[in-house]
């Protein structure tokens, strides 16, 4: 009885082990990843691999151009172009520049939120579509707060 | 505070709007409170799940870098009369929000 109840702590043990070192060695970077990088590169690789983004007219923008710290921005992403699977907003200046992005699986390619911005930035949305990346930017300045006159 | 969640379905142009405002803090964890010095713990909604007639047509993931009390909003343009649209969401602390209504 002892042997046997050792073999199964003993295997349950060595799963164990494999169950935790596969996150970090097999997975693919899940969203935990996505969130946790610190420049707007890495959150693209972990996101989209290594697909370049088509700057230009497919995706539009609604947002102010400036803002007050921490406080919430509206961010609108509006994009026509058919089977639009995934919204990424991505603030270059944040110490976590991703903000948030949408998996799309029936819904339009619209995707409205509210966005903290630290200081002023260029803020860009990434919309991947029919496998293709495409993007659009706009610059949001700062301010402490009080009358606007204060940019970072 | 607690944490609440309105649902609102907006018709535009062909097909829907569905607009969630939770009631919610989204803490970061690095924030000190001014008064007594300690670091106010995250709490921030991670994930927000749509559904039409309990499809799943969209799925939101947050960080702190969404403000505090997030209004979101996504687009429907197959939507009709009588479909039920589900949205529910989950935060770092566990807690979380349903609600569903149907369009009309």
């Amino acid at each position: 009885m002892k042997r046997r109840s050792f073999l199964k702590g003993a295997l349950s043990i060595t799963a164990g082990i494999g169950l935790l070192r596969s996150p970090g060695s097999l997975a693919a970077p899940g969203p935990a990843d996505a969130f946790a990088a610190r420049s707007e590169e890495s959150v693209l690789r972990i996101l989209f691999g290594d697909a370049r983004a088509i700057a230009g007219e497919a995706v539009r923008i609604v947002a102010p151009i400036q803002a007050t710290r921490g406080k919430g921005t509206p961010f609108k992403v509006i994009c026509d172009l058919n089977g639009v699977e995934m919204i990424a907003v991505v603030t270059g200046n944040n110490r976590f520049p991703l903000n948030t992005y949408v998996s799309l699986s029936g819904a339009e390619g619209y995707y409205s939120t509210r966005i903290r911005v630290e200081r002023s930035s260029t803020v860009t949305a990434y919309v991947k579509a029919g496998g293709d990346l495409y993007s659009a930017s706009t610059h949001i300045k700062v301010n402490r707060g009080g009358y606007g006159m204060h940019f970072e | 505070m607690p944490k609440q969640t309105k649902l609102r379905i907006k018709k535009s142009g062909a097909g829907v709007e569905i607009m969630v405002l939770v009631t919610h803090p989204m803490e970061a964890g690095s924030e000190k409170n001014g008064e007594t010095g300690q670091v106010i713990p995250a709490d921030y909604i991670e994930k927000m799940t749509f559904a039409l007639n309990g499809a799943v047509v969209a799925e939101a993931r947050m960080s702190p870098g969404v403000a505090q009390d997030p209004l979101t909003v996504i687009a429907l343009r197959q939507a009709a009369a009588g479909d039920r649209v589900a949205v529910s969401w989950r935060d770092t602390r566990g807690e979380g929000g349903t609600t569903e209504k149907v369009i009309h």
